[in-house]
């Protein structure tokens, strides 16, 4: 959750370029409220039903620790008409974008 | 020779002190792929001592190494592999969905529209 603490870090420079940020992962309601406990500047998604997470085919199976299933890291840049402006899925979970490169890419789409 | 386990012991943990410093200290997120590289050199120059004094403890010593390296590897060139993305392309309207916010108010497609453009972010979870 590195990624998730630095946009939390820098939310009010995201909000300033008139971006929203929504969060989700594969967890349940109950961890989805620790997590939004720990970051209230982004809104945060559970997805237990996995129906966003299939929605666009990122469920990586069996990835969580317990042998269960976690979404694969992706981020979606989304118009205010629902459509995908840009989108970044790395080739391994161990690469994300950095705050910068999110707020460069989003600015500049 | 004692010199080349000293220094096999210093690439392979200095690789794994470095990692833990991007990781926590730095918190870059990008692949580590010196990890495995300077574990797998750090592993050979650790075998090379075995040639002059083959003692347990050197022995010991070079195999965890190895299975260190090995490790790595697996790690970073297998398990953190993500599954081939499958989803909506640039330009295509978001696919239908159904789920729900952290204080249970529903989230679908239709949450997308508006007046704010949306970063939308899928994480791995608290873990």
């Amino acid at each position: 959750m590195i990624e998730l603490g630095q946009l939390e870090k820098r939310h009010a420079e995201i909000e300033k370029n008139g971006l929203q940020v929504i969060v989700a992962s594969v967890e349940g309601p109950d961890l989805a409220k620790q997590t939004q406990a720990d970051f209230p500047h982004l809104r945060v998604v559970s997805d237990e039903t996995k129906s966003l997470t299939n929605a666009i085919g990122g469920l990586h199976v069996g990835a969580a620790p317990d042998g269960g299933d976690a979404a694969a890291p992706t981020t979606f840049h989304i118009d205010t008409a629902g459509r995908v402006k840009w989108y970044f899925r790395p080739s391994r979970h161990l690469n994300r974008l950095s705050p910068d490169e999110l707020l460069k890419a989003a600015t500049q789409s | 020779m004692w010199r080349s386990f000293r220094v096999g012991l210093l690439l392979s943990f200095g690789a794994i002190a470095a990692y833990s410093l991007q990781f926590i200290g730095l918190k870059w997120l990008t692949v580590p792929w010196y990890l495995p590289i300077l574990g797998t050199v750090g592993a050979l120059i650790a075998l090379t001592s075995l040639g002059q004094r083959r003692a347990i403890g050197r022995y010991i010593g070079v195999t965890v190494l190895v299975l260190l390296a090995s490790a790595e590897w697996l790690l970073v060139a297998k398990l953190s592999v993500l599954p081939t993305y499958a989803g909506p392309g640039t330009g295509q309207p978001f696919p239908a969905f159904a789920a729900r916010f952290a204080d249970g108010t529903p989230f679908t497609e239709a949450n997308l529209k508006g007046d704010k453009e949306t970063i939308l972010i899928f994480f791995r979870g608290r873990w």
